[in-house]
């Protein structure tokens, strides 16, 4: 025992505990955590930050789906709304006839659907980040055992951080950043401390860490 | 002051959760780090108040900072209490109650300009529409009593004017437009509606405006008028605003406190402040009174006038100008609704009015000119004879307050009045007077003096006797009332004379009374000649129930309410008492059966109820049952039905004896009958009837089974036509029907069937655990457990789960669970058919997933219950509570955790915390009771030596510190206390 460095041990306690509250809370939570620490420790797989990183994504959008809090926003594809567009544009390019235009007459039916598409799109993206950020807000209450919302900058603090995770997260399993061990496990570190904060709170222990401190600066 | 390493930590504590934030601030008791706190915007933005779906408010929208700012205002020095002044006006926006008790409870701590800040925000606040409740308006009073006494009663009066708002009638809209004759009914008044509860708004009434009065009398006293005027305005519809007359005196009879004032209405509270605060004036300075009383009834309404002529007579020297004014004045001395002050004050200082106002008062009372004007408008109905005593009648009334003044002649005139009208109810200072039962006017001989009089001299009473139909005064019916009571107390007397009764053709009221007075006689278990009393409803029974020719005098009478149009209250009177002359309890004797049948047969061919009757008085205002229970024939088919058991009991022992049988329809062939000719529906169709059938299945199963078998489709028709018929004699039967035999159950087993089927798709609404649909919901269970049938295909039970709506399912096994749940002994059979029941639902559904979680979420009773096998029970508990909560038997479901814990510590501790997972009631865990439940369920595991139990306790213990809960840091307190004396040992 003495011969295992003192961080591994605190990451082991940790990883055991949080592991054994996702279990009590869902199985498939504990499924998908156990699975994101193996691969992550496969140092011979060369993969194994984008493969964790997968689990790890998975885990905070599942998180919220177990404990059936919507966040439909997260799931929103940019594909299929850019698609659309870029359809509409290119049959308004190969097909108006801009006479009408030239000639101040009504407006082209094609140029029309287009433009109606296009405000359809700017629409929705104006509105899909301030939605995620709402519905994961709500996620975070959610997950507070009081279901109760903390000072408006504490809580905006938590929504950025979760986000700002997720896209971290995203960025690897899609191999659009590279990571290393020291940053990967921070990130996850991270992540742990939300997850065993709403699954594993130590509120008395937290109690008597407050009552230390007010004592302190007294 | 904290170091900013200190603060950083307190934040990165409160912004783990937000128990951590509400501890924290329930303990921070140190104001040098508010400046630290707000640099950091800890706090900005409070939390709005939300109600969850069903109306409940969650305690986890309190805001901690604001207890936080409520204490410190108490302790810090006014740099800091400005600064937190700023951060409450800043704050002050949301709509959360509780942060501005708060709030407020923190002005009331502060120097006077700044409790005035915001005394005028919450004037603001108010006036926006925002709900108060908990301790705001208590506060928000305080702080009116505080900015008066502390010089700022202009903020102090703005603010009682918003707290105090008398406000519309929120349903105004919806009483406006009545659906039906039931809501015109209800909707009949308005009712003004206040900011907070009444008790509150009294208190506040009485223990903060006192204050302010104190110091701004007038303007307060003008507060108190302009709320009490909108109470006025806002009880009537708008129409009638431009009006000066209220009703007042019959919601607060007198201003003076009195025993006939019932203190239920807003009125109340604020007739009695203006009251005091106008008598307080005149008190610390009597020459105000007149000032006053112009300043009251400067508000027009009767209310004020009232006020005005109390604040006179109770004054000590008022101007005997102001008094003159009011009380030589005709139209105010014939006016009713200010009766009761006018009386009082023309007692109290009629002697000292100038002779000039003394004389023209006699000579109104002489004229009796509004007497004469009604008696004209109504000359072609009352008689010379009658007028002339109505006349004498209206003066006595004016004579009686200043009886003690008169001499002369009009002192003799008072007395010749006083001979001829000896009899005359005694008039009084109230024109309506409320008794302890009933309010009401008053007999005109009390029972005692009733009691006094021969038969043949209250016969002549009762025929002679004249109702003026004054408002107030005697109707035929109050003495009826005390006939009634008369003969209660001594039936026999009466009884014994009964005939006389009947030859002087007594008026139908009367008689209805004195059946009524035989019928409480038997309830109290007096004797009875009965033959007599037999011979009186008979009487009554064969005239018919109609009067034609009645003439109901004075027109002023109410019909059905002063006195009985025809005889059909005296009718169903009779019924009443047959059915309580036969009762199991009387003694009536058996060679009576031919005149109590010979009465009870004519009423079952009464007209009353048709279909007429039901369509105006059935439906959603009363259930077929409960008409019948109003009706003529309704009533006399009940009376038939306690005949006929009457004749069961009576004959049983005989027949047994001699034909070894029980008696059956054939030693009653006159009931057989009357039930066939009412079941056919060319004959009855009435659904009121058949509710009589449905009240006594169970009997008519006991007299006749074969009779009901051969009848069943005719008592249960099929026809979709009769449905309403059907579904009166089932609903009744379900409804009211009592126990349920199984010999009754088994002659309607295809009913049940084809009520079960009718289930499909059934529509609930609220209260549908007291539906026919429940009751057979649980009856299907019921026999099943009675082993009536079992769980195989087709069966009932099988057919009933098939069919029904989770929310009838989970009723029915919700219903089975409470009603063997604390019994003292189980029945093995009952308990194991209720476990194979359970296991075939899940089976049935395809697991435990599939189950509808109204149905899972009723096992909570199941397994509090204890006559199941442990591990059978934790397992299905464990299934329940990974998908819902078990929130109806919450403390039931803990208390057996904490019971089963000794030998299944794991299970009992992984049920709790999944319990508390899905608990749903957020005050649950938030009344402790350390006596059992899950307090000594945690304290077992805490005491556990085995050190993972104790630890997974511990973990429970700090997921409900999570949740709020922090009294269980007790019991994790108490470990580490012991766990420290072990390690010293």
């Amino acid at each position: 025992m003495d011969d295992i460095p003192e961080v591994s041990r605190e990451r082991d306690a940790r990883e055991s505990v949080l592991t054994k509250s996702l279990a009590e809370k869902s199985r498939l939570l504990h499924q998908i955590y156990l699975g994101a620490l193996r691969v992550l420790r496969q140092q011979q797989n060369p993969d194994r930050f984008s493969l964790a990183a997968h689990g790890f994504r998975e885990l905070m959008d599942k998180v919220f789906l177990e404990l059936q809090i919507e966040t439909p926003a997260l799931h929103e594809d940019l594909n299929p709304k850019v698609d659309r567009l870029k359809h509409e544009w290119e049959k308004l390019v190969s097909r108006t006839d801009d006479y009408y235009i030239q000639k101040g007459m009504p407006i082209d039916h094609r140029l029309a659907t287009f433009l109606k598409a296009t405000e359809e799109f700017f629409l929705w993206f104006g509105s899909h980040f301030p939605r995620i950020k709402k519905q994961v807000g709500d996620g975070i209450i959610r997950l507070d055992g009081m279901r109760q919302r903390l000072p408006p900058i504490l809580h905006d603090s938590s929504v950025r951080t979760w986000l700002e995770l997720r896209r971290y997260f995203n960025k690897i399993l899609h191999h659009n950043a590279t990571t290393d061990d020291s940053e990967f496990i921070r990130k996850v570190e991270m992540l742990e401390t939300f997850l065993l904060n709403s699954f594993y709170p130590q509120t008395f222990a937290d109690a008597d860490e407050i009552d230390a401190l007010l004592e302190e600066s007294r | 002051m904290p170091s900013p390493q200190q603060v950083q930590r307190a934040i990165d504590l409160i912004g783990r959760s937000s128990a951590n934030c509400n501890y924290f601030f329930t303990k921070l008791d140190d104001t040098t780090w508010l400046q630290p706190l707000i640099e950091r915007g800890i706090f900005e933005d409070p939390p709005s108040l939300i109600s969850d779906s069903e109306g409940i408010i969650r305690p986890s929208h309190i805001w901690p900072q604001s207890n936080y700012f409520q204490r410190m205002a108490k302790v810090c020095a006014r740099p800091v209490q400005t600064i937190v002044m700023e951060i409450m006006l800043k704050a002050g926006g949301t709509n959360n109650y509780f942060i501005h008790a708060d709030f407020s409870e923190a002005a009331l701590a502060m120097p006077a300009d700044l409790a005035a800040q915001w005394a005028e925000h919450e004037t603001q606040w108010l006036s926006e529409g925002n709900q108060i409740q908990g301790f705001l308006d208590a506060n928000l009073g305080r702080l009116i009593s505080k900015l008066a006494k502390e010089g700022k009663p202009t903020v102090a009066l703005k603010l009682a004017s918003e707290l105090l708002a008398v406000l519309p009638d929120p349903e105004e809209e919806k009483k406006r437009h009545p659906k039906n004759e039931a809501e015109r009914i209800v909707f009949s008044s308005l009712q003004p509606s206040i900011r907070c509860e009444q008790y509150n708004y009294e208190q506040m009434l009485k223990e903060n405006i006192s204050d302010l009065a104190d110091v701004v009398p007038f303007e307060t006293l003008e507060l108190l008028c302009s709320l009490l005027k909108k109470a006025v305005l806002f009880s009537q519809p708008e129409e009638e605003w431009n009006k000066s007359h209220d009703a007042t005196y019959l919601w607060r009879p007198a201003i003076e406190d009195h025993e006939q004032n019932d203190g239920y209405t807003i009125y109340d509270p604020l007739i009695t402040a203006v009251r005091d605060t106008a008598e307080a004036i005149c008190k610390r300075d009597p020459e105000k009174i007149g000032e006053v009383v112009e300043c009251v009834e400067g508000f027009k309404w009767d209310i004020f006038r009232r006020m005005g002529l109390h604040l006179l007579r109770v004054a000590v020297n008022p101007p005997i100008a102001m008094v003159e004014e009011r009380l030589v004045n005709e139209e105010l001395s014939n006016h009713p609704g200010v009766h009761h002050e006018y009386f009082h004050l023309i007692q109290t200082w009629f002697g000292r009015l100038p002779s000039e106002g003394q004389q023209r008062i006699l000579s109104w009372i002489e004229d009796a000119a509004p007497e004469k004007k009604y008696l004209a408008e109504h000359e072609d109905k009352i008689t010379e004879e009658q007028k002339a005593k109505r006349i004498s009648y209206w003066q006595y009334t004016k004579f009686i307050p200043i009886e003690k003044y008169l001499t002369g002649k009009w002192k003799q005139r008072f007395a010749r009045l006083k001979g001829e009208l000896k009899d005359a109810a005694m008039p009084s200072d109230f024109l309506v007077h409320s008794g302890f039962m009933s309010s009401g006017p008053e007999s005109p001989k009390k029972p005692e003096q009733l009691a006094r009089m021969s038969m043949a001299e209250l016969i002549a009473y009762l025929k002679t006797w004249k109702p003026s139909a004054e408002w107030g005064t005697p109707t035929p019916d109050s003495l009826g009332s005390a006939v009634g009571a008369v003969v209660a107390e001594q039936p026999g007397r009466y009884a014994d004379e009964i005939e006389r009764f009947m030859n002087a053709n007594m008026d139908p009221t009367y008689v209805r009374h004195v059946i009524s007075g035989f019928c409480r006689a038997l309830e109290s278990g007096k004797p009875l000649p009965y033959a007599q009393v037999y011979k009186l409803c008979k009487w009554i029974v064969d005239q018919p129930t109609d009067i034609p020719d009645r003439v109901i005098a004075p027109e002023r009478l109410r019909g059905g309410l002063d006195v009985d149009r025809n005889r059909r209250n005296a009718k169903i009177e009779i019924a009443r008492f047959v059915e309580k002359s036969l009762e199991g309890k009387t003694k009536l004797p058996f060679e009576l059966r031919k005149e109590v049948w010979s009465i009870i047969r004519p009423l079952t061919n009464d007209q009353e109820p048709n279909v007429e009757y039901e369509e105006k008085y059935g439906g959603k205002n009363m259930d077929p049952l409960t008409l019948s229970l109003n009706t003529i024939r309704g009533k006399a088919l009940h009376a038939m039905m306690y005949y006929a058991m009457w004749i069961y009991h009576n004959v049983k022992e005989d027949i047994q004896t001699k034909e070894n049988r029980t008696p059956s329809f054939k030693d009653m062939p006159e009931v057989l009958d009357v039930l066939d000719w009412h079941l056919d529906p060319n004959v009855d169709r009435s659904q009121t009837i058949r509710a009589v059938y449905g009240n006594w299945l169970p009997q008519l199963v006991r007299l006749g089974p074969e009779w009901v078998k051969a009848n069943l489709f005719r008592i249960f028709p099929r026809e979709p036509d009769l449905k309403p018929l059907r579904d009166a004699v089932w609903h009744t039967y379900l409804l009211y029907g009592g126990q349920i035999y199984t010999s009754v159950t088994n002659i309607l087993m295809e009913i049940y069937r084809e009520e079960v089927l009718r289930l499909k798709g059934k529509q609930l609404g609220d209260n549908a655990y007291k539906s026919p649909e429940a009751r057979l919901a649980g009856q299907v269970l019921i026999l099943y457990l009675w082993g009536e049938y079992g769980l195989e295909g087709n069966s009932l039970i099988d057919l009933f789960f098939k069919t029904a709506p989770p929310q009838l399912t989970a009723h029915a096994l919700d219903f089975i669970a409470r009603d063997t749940y604390g019994a003292t002994a189980s029945d093995p059979t009952i308990t194991e058919r209720m476990k194979a029941l359970w296991d075939w639902r899940v089976e049935q559904v395809g697991g435990p997933d599939k189950m509808p979680k109204e149905e899972l979420s009723v096992f909570g009773w199941w397994f509090a219950g204890g006559q199941f096998d442990a591990a059978w029970a934790f397992r299905h508990l464990e299934e329940t509570l990974q998908r819902t909560g078990v929130s109806r038997s919450s403390m039931q479901v803990c208390e057996q955790l904490s019971a089963l814990f000794s030998n299944h510590p794991h299970k009992a501790l992984q049920c709790l915390r999944l319990f508390i997972d899905h608990n749903t009631d957020p005050w649950f865990f938030q009344r402790v009771h350390k006596q059992k439940g899950a307090w000594t369920l945690l304290e077992q595991a805490m005491d556990s030596k085995d050190e993972t139990i104790r630890n997974d306790a511990e973990d429970i213990i700090h997921l409900l510190g999570s949740k709020g809960y922090l009294a269980y840091r007790e019991l994790r307190k108490s470990r580490r206390r012991d766990q420290g004396r072990n390690q010293e040992n």
